[in-house]
């Protein structure tokens, strides 16, 4: 952790801004870091239900981290509606996907995140079951609280504002 | 909003809503083609065989690094035929701007307002009001014959005297304005309050 502030998660959901504390950064790189070693896989993301990647370990090259997020977090809801819709009284805990070359398994942590891992063939499945297990174990209380006061006036000053226009116009070619 | 202090990443979530066929995806793809690859990351595009948004569409832009931070904008369209409104929900979740990509066919007015009621419904269900979010129309499809007048667009679906734009997004035209206006809203509407412009409105 270096003094930048690394570490904290700010968002705003619903109009309502959350906060990941320092410590519970500090346990989501630290559990991340341990699954990968354990079970070899590819890569490892911590990611929010609203598709924001949070951390990620493992290999980063090769595809588009943050449209993954994106996408996996739309199937966790899809398939958290289709829960419901066949009367689970509680969302489905992990999703499975067998490729041809690579593996993936999405697994929900608490009602605000859930872990992708990536692995392949080499690795077996009961293994990253076990090992993503008890990484949800240790990453259960893993919350994001509310925050009223401060906005993130503290972090995006007018000059930022200012430059970040100009940058947009810039890149649209106005 | 999301910030991401580890990454320095900030992330603004844009959603373009509007019915079925209006040509949000095609905003999307134009907007993807247009850009320098250095610019945005790949297009997720969840679509059914027709070619018809299924879940949504995804793209992320990226500007570089401004003061040591690194502004992202999350682009997301949503599935405008009527049944997939829970998909719509899940998208609109934590929206900071909207382009709302209206089809200027005159046949097509009643799917527009459909839409836009839907979309006041998908936003109350969240704890949200359309008027506190940035948020612009396009009047798309401007090509076609048989066109409402844009007076008329305007005084049918622009009750909240909003900026808007006509467009043609087959053919880019318009595609790039729109964008460049909802961003800064966006950009505008995370700035400190005090310096905050009511500028969401239109300028008459
Ligand atoms: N003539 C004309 N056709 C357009 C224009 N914009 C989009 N289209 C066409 O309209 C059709 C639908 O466009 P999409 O972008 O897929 O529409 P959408 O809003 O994403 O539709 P859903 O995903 O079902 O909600 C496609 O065949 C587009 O080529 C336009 O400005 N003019
Ligand atoms: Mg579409």
């Amino acid at each position: 952790m270096n003094d930048t502030g690394e570490g904290k998660v700010t968002k705003e959901r619903n109009g309502k801004r959350l906060v990941l504390s320092e410590q519970a950064f500090e346990k989501v790189t630290e559990t991340l870091n341990w699954l990968v070693a354990k079970t070899q896989a590819r890569t490892v993301i911590f990611c929010d239900v609203n598709g924001h990647l949070v951390a990620q370990r493992g290999e980063t090259v090769g595809y588009d981290a943050n449209a993954l997020c994106a996408v996996a977090a739309g199937e966790f809801s899809a398939t958290s509606e289709l829960a419901k819709m066949i009367g689970q009284s509680d969302s489905f805990r992990y999703l499975y996907h067998e490729g041809p070359e690579s593996n993936v398994y999405i697994c929900r942590v608490n009602p605000d995140f859930f872990l992708v891992v990536v692995f392949d063939h080499s690795v077996a499945l009961g293994m990253v079951r076990v090992f993503a297990r008890k990484a949800i174990e240790s990453l259960a209380d893993v919350k994001q609280t509310g925050l009223e006061a401060p906005g993130p006036e503290s972090f995006l000053d007018v000059e930022f504002s200012t430059l970040l226009r100009r940058e947009v116009d810039q890149s649209l070619g106005f | 909003m999301f910030v991401n202090w580890a990454t320095n990443e900030v992330v603004f979530r844009i959603v373009y809503y509007g019915p079925s066929l209006s040509g949000k995806t095609t905003n999307l793809k134009y907007i993807y083609s247009k850009l320098d690859p250095s610019l945005r990351g790949t297009l997720v595009t969840l679509q059914t065989k027709e070619e018809r948004t299924l879940f949504f569409d995804f793209l992320q832009l990226q500007f570089g690094e401004i003061g040591g931070k690194k502004p992202r904008f999350h682009l997301y369209t949503v599935p405008g035929q009527v049944y997939y409104a829970y998909s719509r929900g899940i998208i609109l979740n934590g929206v900071d701007g909207i382009v709302f990509v209206a089809d200027s066919q005159r046949r097509r007015l009643h799917e527009n307002l459909d839409s836009l009621l839907d979309l006041e419904e998908r936003l109350i269900e969240q704890g949200r009001s359309i008027e506190e979010i940035p948020f612009v129309l396009q009047y798309n499809k401007r090509d076609l014959p048989d066109l409402l007048p844009v007076a008329e667009l305007e005084a049918k679906l622009n009750y909240y005297r909003r900026p808007s734009f006509e467009a043609v997004a087959t053919r880019g035209e318009g595609v790039l304005n729109t964008l460049r206006a909802i961003l800064h809203l966006v950009i505008e509407e995370a700035q400190p309050s005090a310096v905050r412009k009511a500028s969401w409105t239109q300028v008459p």
